[in-house]
């Protein structure tokens, strides 16, 4: 099978209908693996040249102008394309989730986009904190743990986006042991800062005024 | 860009005030309409791979969770199942056999839930190979009227049925606690 063919399939509407079936994201990416062009492209992806190609499809297919009426109807071929390039290469996963994630009225894409720029959000926070808190504080036992980060933010309904510059700084008092005991989070990337201050003691952190 | 990280949430404009019995939220969004040309490409699809199964409607809006629990209002992910069932106050069957017009079949497919349907006629009722129809949500597409087995590989197999049938020994028993 060549490229062409493979991204035919992928893009057809016969391909959609199959794995529209599913009800859940898991049964869906279950079933996108299944699918013979998904894996045979995933073959070709050795190549830097077909990394290329299929990024820039994505690129393309997320700016397609659509039926606002209607789901967007690149949605399954959006999924796949940004499955494939997250399963070879972790950095252009970021990219390509947040290209898809602006792409209009889809459904898969954007879990999918959302879950692989969370799971890249708990990396990046724990990095950074494995980076910015000293030895004086007793933070190891949360720095194992990435989920707790995650809660945090959680809490609030709208947040901040995605990007590899993101700096995190969390201030906490001496001898903490907890993020539910931070004082501050700030939040700094190339748009501007965001702030959180814990107003309550605990993990519901506030919108800093 | 913002992100909403708890889409579907209590919190999500876009989702439905829709919770348990006991009043846990329950997340869901309604989804997008499909566009009308493959809508009906997958009723021709459907009919071909499943002659057996018969459609009784077709929009995007609702999944085969939210036929039974959301009134067809909205989409609600099948990791939900046993939360919705155990709050509502459902009792599982220990099989097949037990079940009775009305209750909800669990289908599972690599240990997920992947699809629930809702009994809707017994054939044979008497005999040992008593036939089962379920009326579910598949996916995207259409509703169907359908033999049990007869459904998308993708959803695997029937794997538990679930009632939420209140029997008169049920109500003796509430009663007497009350």
């Amino acid at each position: 099978m060549t490229f062409q063919e493979a991204q035919r399939q992928i893009e057809s509407d016969s391909m959609a209908i199959r794995l529209n079936v599913a009800s859940g994201l898991k049964t869906f990416m279950r079933a996108i693996q299944g699918e013979r062009a998904v894996y045979e492209l995933r073959q070709m992806l050795v190549a830097k040249e077909t990394q290329e190609h299929v990024l820039s499809r994505l690129i393309e297919l997320s700016g397609q102008r659509i039926d606002r009426r209607y789901e967007n109807p690149w949605d399954t071929a959006l999924t796949i394309y940004l499955w494939l390039i997250s399963s070879v290469d972790q950095n252009l996963l970021a990219l390509s989730a947040d290209i898809v994630a602006q792409a209009p009225q889809c459904w898969w894409a954007q879990k999918l986009s959302r879950q692989l720029l969370r799971e890249r959000e708990m990396q990046v926070t724990s990095s950074v904190l494995a980076h910015n808190i000293t030895s004086q504080l007793p933070a190891v036992s949360f720095l194992a743990m990435p989920d707790t980060a995650l809660a945090l933010f959680s809490l609030d309904t709208v947040l901040m986006s995605t990007s590899p510059d993101r700096h995190v700084q969390i201030h906490m008092p001496m001898f903490s042991s907890s993020l539910s005991q931070a004082e501050s989070i700030v939040i700094s990337s190339t748009s501007p800062s965001q702030s959180y201050i814990n107003t309550a003691g605990d993990q519901t952190l506030g919108k800093a005024a | 860009m913002a992100v909403i990280l708890d889409p579907g949430g209590p919190r999500d404009p876009n989702a439905l005030p829709l919770s348990t019995r006991r009043g846990t939220h329950i997340s869901n969004l309604p989804r997008q309409e499909c566009p009308p040309a493959r809508l009906k490409g997958s009723i021709v699809q459907y009919s071909l791979d499943h002659p057996d199964a018969i459609l009784r409607s077709i929009t995007a809006v609702y999944n085969c969770l939210g036929l039974p629990f959301a009134a067809r209002r909205t989409w609600i992910e099948p990791d939900h199942t046993r939360m919705i069932l155990t709050e509502d106050g459902y009792t599982k069957l220990p099989g097949g056999d037990h079940a009775q017009v009305g209750d909800i079949v669990v289908y599972r497919h690599a240990d997920e839930d992947a699809h629930v349907g809702v009994l809707i006629r017994i054939e044979d009722p008497l005999s040992m190979h008593r036939k089962l129809f379920i009326l579910s949500k598949w996916g995207l597409f259409g509703e169907y009227t359908h033999p049990i087995d007869e459904v998308p590989a993708l959803f695997g197999q029937p794997h538990e049925f679930w009632t939420d049938r209140r029997l008169e020994s049920d109500i003796s028993r509430s009663t007497a606690t009350n």
